[in-house]
């Protein structure tokens, strides 16, 4: 799976670092100074690196918590998110990823200590309110932890810290390691869902719709409090049918009164990025939907997203209560 | 797509010249570039050590139009510790031995060529380490990726000497064969390359009707590039449409971009 590991020296005889590379005895090792010498370069094809990703095993410096871009929150007043690693494994065609970073190479910041650090004391900044912490902005938050191991080292924290909330938002179906330990109420386990043919079509390497399906029932009989993530939303003549089908399966087959949060969010993406991806996929049919720039920000005619937005939210508002629909745009 | 050679010597270059039937395009001097007929493989001769390289990379990107999608490899020889003379590697990291920058090439095919690291020195040396050792592999890295695209770069280097076998030994007529011996093995890294190459070819390329446009419109430098981006979409959404003579009585570009851009935002439009 791993043929390459590149190994930031100052990190090299981490705990962590020493675990993962015994797990992948046979991929070579090459040592370099520091990440971004590898991960930064320009020049870099993301396309042809999805291929055959290296893992780049690196320590975070700084920045390692950030505040998150308005309206992603799902009801606390302070919102943080964190990439304990860069990039995924999944390839979906729509992913900001892809026109954000150079690489597709895997990063694991394994300083895991310093994170907690940060977001620890951030909660006792806001000790009197709920503090919320996104972890899958940056990567896809389980999709590798049977290598990095971030739900046993990070969940304890929360643990200890009821005012502080987790999201882990995913595609994945590696839920063993939540199975395994005792549920706590502070974190929810989001899970991303587009129509079944939309995914097939555009999130490559994923599994499939009733696979995500069947771990987030999985979880949720298990105790764990599960999100709905209906982000992005992608445009089809068909979409009613197709969203429509894919709310009533969703909705049908989990514990509605146990839902934890439903989200919905537009397909945008930065210029900049979109630009890159019509380079890197020239042939991606995705791409030449009906879309136009606003403000720097690619996304779908405001009187198609409208109508997107008002057919999705009427839909999801039946089966969920107000309190557990956050949207992810501007509400008129 | 097309395959760049380079190595310092001609004795390096001479089996790939012979294996690829190149010959030497004689209007071009300051560095000697061979080319097979259909111009579809070349080598460049750089000559000794990192700064000619750096040259002799600039000159043959100036002399031969390279595209991001063409392959560089660097062909040589290079000492190590304890490598059997004959044997070819791969190289993972470079590091320049004056300033001790390092690239790091990303190898992302499978390849039975093990990989190692390699620094590049001002002279040569014979105080063999567990890397190789070359003088010209750092000035051709990191003057290639400015043209090329990384993974499409890499850096080939046949053991011809270690602390068994004596820099002394090696000549002119061993070199060339340690270089034939590993053709093989070159032609195999070349086979992976080529696949990933493919995989970015069409983005250089035009879009149908593209040429049609330019020819019948007046476009701005900037027009030209959102035409080209808007055709290119065009002909993914309407594959079967000629969009050239659906928007042919259009009087202006201008009126012939806002026609395409109608096209594109209209949403009769299916994924499916």
């Amino acid at each position: 799976m791993i043929d390459t590991i590149y190994i930031e020296n100052e990190i090299a005889t981490h705990p962590r670092t020493k675990k993962i590379l015994k797990r992948f005895s046979k991929a070579t090792q090459i040592k370099c100074d520091r990440y971004s010498e590898i991960f930064n370069r320009k020049s870099q094809n993301f396309r042809l690196q999805k291929n055959n990703p290296a893992l780049i095993l690196a320590k975070k410096h700084k920045g390692m918590v950030l505040p998150i871009p308005k309206q992603f929150g799902i009801g606390a007043k302070h919102n943080y998110y964190f990439s304990h690693m860069l990039n995924c494994i999944y390839d979906c065609r729509y992913c900001f990823l892809q026109g954000m970073f150079q690489s597709a190479n895997y990063v694991l910041f394994v300083n895991y200590e310093d994170f907690i650090n940060d977001i620890e004391s951030l909660v006792k900044t806001h000790s009197s309110d709920e503090v919320h912490f996104f972890s899958g902005y940056d990567c896809d938050s389980l999709a590798l932890d049977p290598i990095t191991h971030f739900i046993s080292d990070f969940l304890p924290f929360f643990e200890k810290n009821e005012n502080a909330l987790i999201e882990l938002r995913t595609k994945s179906t590696q839920i063993a390691s939540l199975l395994k330990r005792p549920v706590i109420n502070n974190c929810v386990v989001a899970f991303s869902f587009t129509p079944e043919k939309i995914a097939s079509l555009l999130e490559h390497k994923t599994p499939a719709i009733s696979k995500r399906l069947e771990a987030a029932i999985k979880l949720q009989k298990a105790g764990w409090n599960i999100g709905l993530r209906f982000d992005p939303l992608i445009y089809t003549k068909d979409f009613t049918d197709q969203y429509k089908t894919l709310f009533n399966r969703v909705f049908s087959e989990i514990n509605i009164d146990l839902l934890h949060s439903v989200s919905l969010g537009n397909f945008r993406l930065p210029k900049d990025y979109f630009r890159k991806l019509e380079k890197l996929y020239p042939e991606e049919l995705l791409l030449a939907s009906p879309l136009v720039e606003d403000d720097g920000i690619i996304s779908y005619p405001g009187d198609l997203r409208d109508e997107m937005v008002k057919f999705c939210e009427n839909k999801i508002k039946k089966y969920t209560p107000k309190e557990k629909f956050f949207p992810c745009y501007e509400v008129a | 797509m097309t395959v760049h050679f380079f190595s310092a010597l001609f004795c390096e270059a001479k089996p790939i010249i012979k294996h690829y039937d190149l010959s030497k395009l004689e209007n071009l001097s300051t560095f000697s570039i061979y080319s097979s007929n259909e111009g579809d493989i070349t080598l460049t001769i750089t000559g000794i050590g990192k700064n000619n390289a750096i040259k002799a990379i600039k000159y043959h990107h100036d002399s031969m139009h390279t595209h991001k999608s063409d392959i560089w490899l660097n062909i040589g020889i290079a000492g190590h510790k304890n490598i059997s003379v004959g044997d070819i590697r791969l190289i993972n990291k470079i590091t320049d031995d004056e300033d001790k920058k390092s690239w790091y090439p990303q190898i992302i095919f499978k390849s039975e060529c093990p990989s190692i690291d390699l620094v590049s020195l001002n002279a040569p040396s014979t105080n063999y380490k567990a890397c190789l050792y070359d003088m010209e592999a750092s000035g051709f890295y990191q003057t290639a990726i400015q043209y090329g695209t990384i993974e499409l770069v890499q850096s080939l280097k046949i053991i011809s000497d270690n602390s068994r076998t004596s820099i002394s030994k090696i000549n002119a007529e061993n070199v060339e064969s340690l270089i034939k011996l590993n053709i093989d093995a070159i032609e195999k890294v070349l086979s992976e390359l080529k696949i990933l190459a493919k995989q970015i070819t069409s983005e250089e390329k035009l879009p149908n009707y593209y040429e049609l446009f330019i020819e019948k419109w007046h476009f701005t430098q900037s027009e030209k590039y959102r035409l080209k981006r808007m055709l290119a979409k065009i002909n993914i959404r309407y594959s079967n449409e000629n969009i050239f003579e659906s928007t042919n009585h259009l009087g202006t570009g201008k009126l012939v971009l806002k026609e395409l851009e109608n096209k594109l935002t209209n949403i009769n439009f299916s994924l499916n």
